[in-house]
């Protein structure tokens, strides 16, 4: 038996110095290899900034955006990459279906959880995260998985890139209604954990001296129609109060847009998107 | 409990800490010990089937000692009516009420009669099927006397709820397992290091093999409709090492743990898939289920003996039986006919014995005739297990007339390279170690310590690196 128990813990010891070694040698490869954004715009948001902002139509630009990302994994990418980008000005997604509470579900969502864990792994704080359910065991076993058991080099899968594709599905708005707004078939109320979060990359962005330009991208009128009136206007209600602070809200969720230029009825595909990122790269080029 | 949990890799060593070192003194402590660690182990997914357990475990002990005082045929095999009628009867409630009901209803309803019948929301007890037949074993062996029935109760609810098999298995005969618990146990470093090899062996095959697999037969298998032929292939292709890596892992991790307590469990799988023929197969498969319905059902029907026609209605009453037992769904029933098909010339030719030897024993490679016939077998094998995977009979039959298509020639895409290359790796370690109990049995050890670690050491890196979205075993619905 003791011979037994000697070699089991021997054993075991060797494994934890082995996840130790890597996991030392991972925090070093995550710091040392850490992206850093050269351009002077920053493009940030969920999979509707993702495809509708070429950053080829702007002067010096580049589009971290990636999908199903909620506002908070916004914050905490701003929050590594600012301070050691060379970035002036920041276009954050910020449209409708941000202040709902469903997109904070991410974390603890079966199906999107473990991605989102292996995006964010080295720069979340979900200790500090309240109000959102997580699926803790399942972020520090992605956590775990890539940073204690080889040696990685590239740690940065939380930046994203522009993609997009040159057709048009548009169907009925339904299905993405009753996913971003709806529980059980009944309305949700305005994500407060959002609105903080949002106040966090005004804060950071004012820290950091970078200037903050909310976008809304266009959304298809179908669409527009279902969306429950209360985040009509509360989203009215915060761009007020943004405005009032002196920040450049863009608001393009009603623009004229023919179907043609849309994937579907809320993502604008290649064509909608190259006429946008040129609207936009004029826009905020031009100050108010 | 999953064996491939963090609650398992935390129960394991507290219930082996006290085994050896608390309750090694006294041999009914360490059954008491195994008795609670058990109904834990059990508890953890449902305390309230625990009644269950208990209640199945004191009927047969009490049918046991009844058996042992009477000597009136007539009474004897009223008591073990009693008992078959107690466990099937539960198990029948559980697992199959709703199965009959429906088809009950659809029965008169060809006949233009409807019935008005509500199914029930019944929850199905994880393992009643293993655990109930594995009772069922000691009041028949006692009927039969070929076992002496047992006066010490803890020791015989620890043989109904041994945790390493109580979920999936392997089925253990009382003739078995059940005088294990009567033995002074005394701890071999061997066995358990054996038993540690095997059970990193069974989470290889679970969590690297199984998990991944599952991830592309299930995308195959829920959206058929629409895929190309070869996809359609490759899912089946994938399911079929995914039950494979589901069922003999769990059965390597069962066997395995038992060894760490001193126990020896049967043998559940020897390398199916390098079988050369059906029959072969299905001494290779799920061995504990398969010589169940051999001794307490096929023989008893009189087995292969008696004319033509009594040895095909046995052929398919076991088959048909045995695929009845895996679930309450046609698509079970459908597979075992279909197993029973292909095994009926062989048996009637009397060519059911013929490979009784390891394939290509003593070599590296088998021959070009043996090869073919283990591909010709693995194919017959992969076109069953589309019926037990698919959702109905129906499906079952799109499913295969969607691989009958010019896109058959066709690379399926997306195709899950790393989980192949993968299965490759599994295949190669298991036809090395062929010749021996599991495949890892024999690997490396007569290799110096730190080739033998570094192995270790791989393996558990390659498990916890190459895990795939973490399933429950597919057995335990069974």
């Amino acid at each position: 038996m003791n011979r037994f128990l000697r070699n089991v813990t021997l054993f075991s010891v060797g494994l934890i110095a082995c996840f130790a070694t890597m996991y030392a040698i991972n925090i070093v490869t995550s710091e040392f290899n850490a992206p850093r954004v050269e351009s002077q715009t920053l493009i940030v948001g969920n999979s509707h900034m993702q495809q509708a902002l070429n950053p080829a139509f702007f002067e010096s630009a580049q589009n971290i955006s990636q999908s199903a990302e909620p506002l908070y994994v916004t914050y905490w990418k701003l929050k590594k990459l600012l301070p050691r980008s060379s970035v002036s000005t920041v276009v954050l997604g910020f449209s409708y279906l941000n202040l709902s509470p469903l997109s904070n579900r991410k974390l603890s969502d079966e199906r999107w959880s473990s991605t989102l864990f292996n995006r964010v792994y080295t720069i979340a704080d979900i200790e500090s995260l309240e109000g959102v359910e997580v699926d803790r065991l399942e972020f520090y076993r992605s956590k775990f998985k890539n940073m204690c058991l080889y040696p990685k080099w590239d740690h940065g899968s939380y930046m994203g890139e522009y993609f997009n594709f040159d057709k048009s599905v548009l169907l009925a708005p339904d299905e993405d209604i009753a996913r971003h707004y709806l529980r059980d078939g009944q309305n949700v109320d305005i994500s407060m954990v959002d609105i903080a979060f949002l106040d966090s990359i005004v804060a950071l962005s004012a820290r950091e001296n970078v200037e903050l330009i909310l976008v809304a991208t266009p959304i298809h009128e179908s669409y527009f129609e279902r969306i429950p009136g209360h985040f009509i206007a509360g989203f009215e209600d915060t761009k007020r109060e943004l405005k009032a602070r002196g920040i450049r809200v863009l608001d393009y969720s009603q623009l004229d847009v023919v179907d043609d230029e849309f994937l579907n009825v809320t993502h604008l595909n290649e064509r909608g998107a190259t006429r946008f990122s040129k609207l936009i790269s004029e826009r905020i080029a031009t100050p108010e | 409990m999953l064996f491939n949990s963090i609650d398992f890799a935390v129960f394991l060593p507290i219930v082996f800490i006290l085994y050896w070192f608390v309750a090694n003194r006294d041999l009914k402590l360490q059954n008491l010990l195994v008795v609670v660690a058990s109904y834990v182990f059990y508890g953890w997914w449902d305390w309230r089937f625990l009644f269950l357990i208990l209640f199945s475990t004191v009927v047969d002990f009490r049918v046991g000692l009844g058996l042992e005082t009477q000597d009136d045929p007539k009474r004897r095999k009223f008591l073990l009516l009693c008992s078959i009628l107690v466990n099937l009867g539960l198990l029948g409630f559980f697992k199959y009420y709703n199965f009959f009901l429906a088809n009950f209803v659809d029965a008169f309803s060809i006949f233009g009669k409807e019935i008005g019948a509500s199914s029930l929301s019944i929850v199905l007890p994880v393992g009643i099927s293993f655990y109930t037949f594995q009772t069922l074993s000691y009041t028949i062996d006692v009927y039969r006397r070929k076992l002496e029935p047992t006066h010490d109760f803890v020791a015989f609810a620890a043989f109904v709820s041994f945790f390493p098999q109580l979920v999936a298995g392997p089925i253990e005969r009382a003739t078995n397992l059940l005088p294990q618990f009567f033995a002074p146990r005394t701890f071999e470093y061997e066995k358990a290091v054996d038993g540690m090899r095997q059970i990193l062996w069974g989470l290889f095959k679970k969590i690297v093999i199984a998990d991944n697999c599952a991830e592309y037969a299930n995308a195959i298998f829920n959206n058929s409709a629409g895929q190309s032929g070869s996809a359609l292939v490759a899912g089946a292709f994938f399911f079929a090492f995914q039950i494979y890596g589901d069922f003999s892992g769990y059965s390597d991790i069962a066997i395995g743990t038992s060894r760490l307590f001193g126990f020896n469990l049967m043998r559940n799988f020897a390398f199916p898939y390098f079988s050369r023929d059906i029959a072969e197969f299905w001494r290779r498969w799920h061995i504990s289920l398969s010589t169940w319905f051999r001794d307490y059902l096929y023989i008893p029907l009189g087995g292969s003996k008696g004319t033509v026609w009594t040895r095909v209605r046995n052929v398919f009453i076991i088959f048909l039986v045995s695929g009845f037992w895996h679930g309450a769904n046609w698509t079970f029933i459908v597979w075992g006919a279909l197993n029973a098909i292909y095994i009926l010339p062989v048996m009637l030719l009397n060519r059911n014995r013929l490979r009784l030897d390891i394939v290509a024993q003593g070599k590296l490679l088998p021959s070009v005739a043996d090869a073919l016939r283990i591909l010709f077998t693995f194919c017959l094998t992969l076109l069953a297990w589309v019926f037990f995977r698919a959702e109905s009979v129906g499906h079952a039959f799109e499913y295969l007339a969607g691989i009958v298509s010019p896109t058959l020639f066709s690379i399926p895409d997306p195709f899950p390279r790393s989980t192949f290359a993968l299965i490759c790796v599994m295949l190669a370690v298991e036809w090395l170690g062929r010749e021996q109990e599991f495949a890892l049995a024999g690997l490396g050890l007569k290799w110096p310590r730190p080739l033998r670690w570094a192995m270790y050491y791989s393996m558990v890196l390659a498990i916890l690196a190459m895990a795939g979205k973490p399933q429950e075993f597919i057995y335990f619905q069974f």
